[in-house]
């Protein structure tokens, strides 16, 4: 399920950002993802996947690299 | 400096002696040029102080009749937004009271509250929005409360509320100090609420001192039909610093942003002159001591002191090391009157 997640975690990234990312613990900031491309990914994984992030999970630093993306969203499945 | 700059800085206070008096009439004396004077009071937001001093000292005579009654209509409006904001604010304090949220109330409605006054004389203050300190974790609770009592976040366009969308909901809460404003409108009247996690630059700075650590100094104000939470008097006065030197950031950066920069001067002088003895002052050097905090404290206090001419800095900071810092502080009277005064073309 985990690698399911993280397809889908990369595709939206890929989709908003034209950035394809490899290293799931490489800082996304420092691939050149900006703090407002990085809330429409978490628009777009919130309808793709039918979830809303709550305001303790609004966070820039959870949601800094794909592996922690990957993991906030597995919680809330 | 012109003579209606120098006209309406002698205006900007509460407080006119005789001889600041006699030395306002020998400058209403001169040929004044009404449109300057009156466009820069209302471009600085400081028309009702001196529309109140204008009829308190009795300098009406020395006035053109028009101006006075420009003065008295924005007077008027003023004081009747400020009944409805009052009531607003009564609303939403006693939403935040009832449900135990640990707040301060800030800026706008707490300032005319503390300065806007001359022992029984209350003058009332140009605002459209009341501000809040709160705890970010509280944030949710925090929404909930306001739209139980019929506020929406919303983006106020056209002075009509608009949706706000996901994505700029959460810009505010990924990206900056604040919620997304709260909207009520009621009369006509809108009224924006907007409550902040910092006092100071927010967003990915972290702030020198903790609000958590701020909100328990904080004072309750028992007024007559309303009984609220604001800073202490020492976090109030930083709290007015560290807005005008963001202001004045902003406009130093070519940002074309209306600061209001005379009417934070203003409010800042009364505030030393009318609570000095008040601040604690070693909780108060403790809390410039902080170097993020005293380069702030001691520019923005050497600007009023240029504005108006006087020496503020040793009546409430002592501290030879920061007046050596007072006295190394390069600002000129040019510098702040290029942003205080504007040439303006519009006709009234």
């Amino acid at each position: 399920m985990i690698n399911e997640i993280r397809k889908i975690v990369l595709d939206v990234i890929n989709e908003i950002t034209n950035i394809s990312i490899s290293d799931y613990d490489e800082e996304l900031f420092i691939m050149g993802i900006t703090s407002y491309m990085l809330i429409s990914c978490i628009i777009k994984l919130e309808e793709k996947l039918n979830i809303e992030f709550n305001d303790e999970e609004l966070n820039l630093d959870k949601f800094s690299t794909v592996e922690k993306i990957t993991n906030i969203v597995k919680n809330k499945l | 400096m012109k003579l209606e700059e120098k006209l309406i800085i002698n205006f900007c206070r509460t407080n006119i002696s005789n001889d600041k008096k006699m030395e306002l009439i020998e400058l209403l004396k001169n040929n004044i040029d009404w449109k300057y004077f009156v466009l820069n009071c209302l471009f600085n937001r400081v028309e009702n102080i001196v529309y109140s001093n204008i009829i308190y000292y009795e300098l009406d005579k020395y006035f053109n009749p028009y101006i006075v009654e420009v003065f008295k209509r924005e007077y008027n409006k003023t004081a009747n937004n400020s009944i409805k904001l009052h009531s607003y604010f009564k609303e939403v304090i006693y939403a935040l009271n009832q449900n135990n949220i640990e707040y301060a109330a800030i800026k706008g409605y707490v300032f005319e509250d503390f300065i806007y006054y001359l022992d029984n004389r209350k003058i009332v203050r140009r605002f459209n929005d009341l501000d809040f300190l709160i705890k970010k974790e509280d944030s949710e609770k925090i929404e909930k409360i306001f739209n139980s009592i019929g506020f929406k976040h919303g983006i106020l366009k056209n002075n009509m509320i608009c949706d706000i969308s996901r994505y700029e909901l959460l810009r505010y809460k990924m990206t900056t100090h604040q919620l997304a404003p709260f909207f009520k409108i009621e009369d006509n009247l809108i009224v924006e609420v907007d409550l902040n996690f910092s006092m100071f630059y927010g967003g990915k700075i972290k702030d020198p001192i903790s609000l958590g650590y701020i909100l328990k100094s904080r004072i309750i104000v028992d007024n007559n039909d309303v009984s609220y939470y604001r800073l202490s008097y020492e976090y109030m006065f930083i709290n007015m610093i560290i807005n005008t030197y963001k202001d004045y950031e902003y406009v130093k950066k070519g940002y074309n942003k209306n600061v209001f920069l005379l009417q934070k001067l203003f409010e800042i002088r009364e505030f030393i002159v009318k609570y000095k003895k008040k601040f604690c002052v070693i909780k108060f050097e403790d809390i410039i001591k902080n170097p993020e905090i005293i380069t702030k404290v001691v520019f923005v206090i050497k600007v009023v002191d240029i504005v108006y001419g006087e020496n503020l800095i040793e009546s409430c900071i002592g501290d030879k090391k920061v007046l050596e810092l007072y006295n190394c502080t390069n600002v000129t009277f040019e510098e702040i009157k290029n942003i205080i005064f504007k040439r303006m073309r519009k006709i009234l």
